[in-house]
């Protein structure tokens, strides 16, 4: 694989990479670092590529373990660096106060990370991404029927997790109609 | 759209059963006008996944960034594999030269040796010498396998050929002993007269 095929097929991958990365790493700066690097590696692996059944769902594997080691990562380091990156994380914090900004798509990023990382990585794939079954299986390495049961139970999670947060406005709504009667 | 059939592809969807085509008529619905009140958390659900789908990449001058990236590793690599060329090239030059170099300092000398000496060596000397021999070879052996950082440890060799170079002046203190078998003809050559 060439320069030119590398820009024409594996690069318009990167807006994909990006949101599986952030959606994981739950930082959009380290997400788009995460996204570089493993652009580097297929780049590296370019010779390979051609073999491969779905360049796609090989791009989406190498970037879950590229993410689940930035994670690891993390784990290790300093006590100063973490408060930092704890601050940086405030970003993605506090969805209530976000609901007003109308950004669905930061409130659900909140939302999914309260799931196990494996749901988390299916929904994605799933209903961000719009990947077949098979596909998701290929970069998660799991059977079909796995990815059906997390899927259905990450789904449900959600649900719960939206129908609390309607359950919330509405109290709130009726406690400022109340003050407001 | 049917509220009923819309119901029933949500029921299969929170089961992990719709395909992809009933996902995108459900996610029509939902960004539709009419969705009923009781399904607020889905329509939320559904229109957070949408807004997500649609994210970018923010930085503008990631695929500028990302080729000078892959520029700079291809050139670390080429270099590094040029490095490792000229590593593996001087590692095998220096363990030839030395093979040749033992070779020419120690087996020369013992077939000198030999020879001049008529086997006048110990059967001890012989096997000392070739003990030194020996453990040069596997020295240098030893540094072929492991790479160009032993080649330090070469020293060693240097002293197990000085070692060898005693032996080479034995064998030169012998050839000059060779002059004395020229007195013993003489003194042989002397006796009939003498008698």
């Amino acid at each position: 694989m060439d320069t030119d095929r590398f820009k024409l097929e594996i690069l318009p991958l990167k807006n994909k990479l990006y949101r599986f990365a952030s959606s994981l790493l739950n930082d959009s700066e380290e997400a788009q670092d995460a996204v570089q690097e493993v652009f580097i590696k297929m780049w590296n692996l370019r010779s390979n590529i051609d073999n491969l059944n779905s360049p796609e769902a090989f791009a989406m594997k190498v970037t879950k373990n590229h993410c689940l080691d930035r994670i690891k990562a993390r784990r290790t380091v300093s006590l100063e660096h973490t408060k930092s990156l704890m601050y940086t994380e405030t970003d993605w914090e506090d969805p209530e106060n976000r609901a007003e900004t109308g950004d669905a798509a930061e409130i659900l990023r909140k939302l999914m990370d309260k799931l196990p990382e494996q749901q988390k990585s299916i929904v994605h794939l799933r209903d961000i991404e719009g990947y077949e079954f098979e596909e998701i299986g290929q970069a998660l390495d799991m059977t079909v029927n796995t990815i059906r049961v997390n899927l259905s139970r990450a789904r449900k999670k959600l649900r719960e997790m939206y129908l609390k947060r309607v359950d919330h406005g509405f109290e709130k709504n009726k406690i400022i109609t109340g003050k407001l009667l | 759209m049917d509220l009923k059939k819309i119901r029933l592809l949500l029921e299969n969807y929170y089961e992990g059963k719709t395909g992809r085509e009933e996902e995108a008529l459900l996610t029509r619905f939902f960004l539709s006008d009419k969705v009923p009140a009781d399904l607020e958390a889905d329509r939320l659900l559904f229109l957070s996944v949408k807004d997500a789908s649609d994210r970018e990449i923010p930085d503008k001058e990631f695929d500028k960034k990302l080729f000078d990236a892959i520029e700079e590793n291809d050139r670390l690599k080429k270099r590094s594999a040029k490095m490792r060329l000229i590593y593996t090239i001087s590692g095998v030059a220096a363990s030839l030269l030395l093979i040749v170099g033992s070779y020419l300092l120690f087996f020369e000398g013992e077939v000198r040796e030999v020879v001049a000496t008529d086997g006048h060596y110990s059967e001890q000397e012989m096997l000392m010498a070739y003990t030194e021999a020996k453990n040069a070879l596997l020295l240098v052996s030893s540094v072929m396998n492991t790479g160009t950082e032993q080649l330090e440890s070469l020293s060693k060799m240097t002293e197990a050929t000085r070692e060898l170079g005693a032996i080479h002046k034995f064998h030169q203190g012998a050839t000059g002993l060779g002059v004395l078998s020229k007195f013993d003809e003489t003194v042989s050559a002397l006796q009939p007269d003498s008698q």
